[in-house]
């Protein structure tokens, strides 16, 4: 009996509120064909209550991956990051940062809020592609992640 | 206090005023002590002619012998108080060679001697004395109203003789000559008033004339400062406002650009071949604009960030700084068999990373723009003590620049060629810009076929605008 090596799918969470950039992001992460599942949120609110699993998101699964773009309405990215950061049980979970602004206060404040890393969006759409797809690759396949993501070898 | 320091007209009045205050009472006390001496010479020289003739006429050179008394004295005394004593002479005296007081108008002092008598003394000696008293006694005080005495000692010598028997002493009333003096001093002191004023007014006038000439210039360069100052803050101002302006448009144009872009490229790669050929070419052309597009916004980008993001200038070895950039340019360099030899260059005040920027956009245009032959960049920097800076020349054999073109080029966004081959046209406008932000100039010297030289000076002492 060969071992079954059952993955669950990948979850990661978008939190953009640009539809263009949205619906690029997961274009890009379709061209890479790695199976996985993304939800998205549009403002900083809708993606604490996703990552409590609030509200109408009591039934959201816990992200493996956290896509951040730091200007969002209602609440901002960096508040985000920090709360996230700050919280012990959201706090394992690996964010990427990824956003227009190349300003130098952006990138050390979000740095000393212990994001992961911070990435500039390119505004060539190949560099995009080529970027997406070594995110997927280093955060879902190279690095190792905590037990209670959702990976899994069973 | 203050009207004195500033009013040029003012100071010189005072000065006026207080030199001629000098002079006049100077002049005053000095005649007035000559227009005295001679008066008194003149007073002293009648009295003696009056009184000495008429005594001469009675006395002899026995009678100054003995101290007169009685009968003897009387008669003198009234003698004397009649033809000598006037409103002009009060008394006289009469000395004896030895010093005794032969006559006096005060009987208790005849006999007496006085030897030692200064006057006296000199009178014998065929010297006439003046001196000038008031006179104080008790009894006489009337006199005082009548002016001042002046006694005239003077030596008697009798017409056969040649020795002076004995001394007369004149004592002359002063006052006459008194009002003499003061109507003198008036007159002297009234014509040089005049003088003065008459000077003074020619003096004013010229002195007015420069004074408001002064003023009048003062005042125009004040205004033109003024002028200067309003502009400068206006330009300064519309300055940061362009500078805002060029930021604000290219960075928030990267939103919407970035849509554009990233679409129609996904639209190309999904969508290629399964469309018919016109949208495969529409779709090229789309990408190709929005590409160009991009580069643009970003080269405005840099542009407007040489003001803004710009560092505080500091020494940087340029030889440094241009080995970076000969590193970062290895590629281009090669693939184009490019030779690049440089001169010892200095250390200059600058910020770094735009010097290296200007040094990489210049290998750039000169790889870019190159001729037919391998290219060759020589790299040179040279002292120019008198100007105290340094012209840097970047010499290239490249196609050249035509004639009507060089001082365009310096322009943003002017192409020499067509289209959209080499380059977006901001390069050497940034190259401008980051020289003149450290306070030099650039030009460029070429000849079509030869190559182009492009020269720019940095001074040695910070003079930029930040």
């Amino acid at each position: 009996m060969s071992n079954i090596i059952i993955v669950k799918p990948i979850h990661i969470l978008l939190v953009e509120d640009n539809p263009g950039d949205v619906r690029l992001t997961q274009e890009a992460f379709k061209e890479n064909m790695i199976y996985n599942n993304m939800s998205v949120v549009e403002d900083g609110v809708e993606a604490m209550q996703f990552l409590r699993q609030q509200g109408k998101y009591a039934d959201a699964p816990r992200p493996d991956l956290i896509m951040l773009d730091l200007n969002l309405p209602r609440k901002d990215g960096r508040e985000v990051l920090s709360e996230i950061k700050t919280d012990p049980d959201l706090k394992r979970i690996p964010v990427v940062v990824l956003t227009t602004s190349e300003a130098e206060e952006d990138i050390v404040k979000t740095y000393n809020n212990h994001a992961n890393c911070y990435i500039t969006k390119p505004v060539d759409l190949e560099e995009f592609i080529k970027i997406v797809k070594s995110i997927e690759t280093f955060w879902l396949n190279v690095v190792k992640l905590p037990s209670d993501s959702t990976k899994q070898i069973v | 206090m203050k009207i004195l320091k500033e009013n040029l007209l003012v100071q010189f009045s005072v000065i006026c005023f207080v030199t001629m205050a000098i002079i006049a009472v100077g002049l005053t006390v000095v005649l007035s002590g000559s227009i005295r001496s001679a008066a008194v010479d003149s007073l002293a020289k009648e009295a003696i002619a009056t009184a000495s003739g008429r005594l001469l006429q009675v006395l002899t050179p026995a009678d100054l012998k003995v101290p007169m008394t009685g009968q003897e004295y009387n008669l003198f005394h009234a003698f004397v108080q009649y033809s000598i004593v006037s409103e002009r002479t009060a008394r006289i005296k009469i000395w004896a060679k030895d010093g005794t007081i032969i006559y006096s108008d005060n009987p208790a002092i005849i006999g007496e001697k006085f030897p030692y008598e200064d006057n006296f003394l000199k009178a014998l000696g065929q010297e006439t004395t003046v001196e000038i008293n008031i006179p104080d006694r008790p009894g006489h005080e009337y006199e005082k109203f009548l002016g001042t005495l002046m006694e005239v000692y003077t030596p008697i010598i009798f017409p056969d003789d040649s020795e002076p028997q004995g001394v007369l002493e004149i004592s002359q009333y002063y006052q006459p000559t008194a009002l003499l003096i003061a109507e003198q001093r008036s007159a002297v002191l009234a014509s040089m008033g005049i003088g003065f004023v008459i000077l003074y007014g020619a003096l004013v006038s010229i002195v007015w004339r420069g004074w408001n000439t002064i003023n009048q210039q003062q005042r125009e360069r004040r205004q033109a400062q003024e002028t200067l100052e309003q502009t400068v803050v206006a330009l300064e101002r519309s300055n940061t406002e362009l500078e805002q302006f060029a930021y604000i448009a290219s960075h928030d144009l990267q939103e919407p650009l970035r849509m554009v872009s990233s679409y129609v490229q996904l639209l190309a790669r999904r969508y290629k071949g399964q469309l018919d050929k016109d949208a495969d070419e529409f779709i090229a052309f789309v990408v190709d604009g929005a590409a160009r597009m991009q580069k643009m916004i970003n080269e405005l980008l840099t542009y407007s960030r040489v003001g803004s993001r710009g560092k505080e200038l500091q020494p940087v070895n340029c030889q440094n700084v241009l080995n970076q950039v000969l590193k970062s340019l290895q590629i281009a360099i090669d693939e184009n068999h490019c030779t690049v030899t440089t001169d010892p260059l200095p250390t200059v005040l600058a910020d770094e990373t735009q010097l290296a920027h200007l040094f990489q956009n210049l290998i750039t245009n000169a790889i870019r723009y190159r001729s037919d032959e391998a290219p060759i960049i020589h790299i040179s920097a040279m002292e120019e003590e008198d100007d105290n800076r340094w012209l840097f020349s970047f010499r290239d054999n490249g196609r050249g620049i035509e004639p009507q073109n060089i001082d365009n080029i310096f322009l943003m966004f002017h192409r020499m060629h067509n289209n959209k081959e080499l380059g977006t046209g901001v390069g050497l406008a940034i190259c401008r810009k980051i020289v003149e932000r450290h306070g030099g100039n650039i030009w460029v010297e070429s000849e079509i076929g030869e190559g182009s030289t492009f020269y720019f000076t940095i001074p040695m002492e910070e003079r930029s605008q930040q």
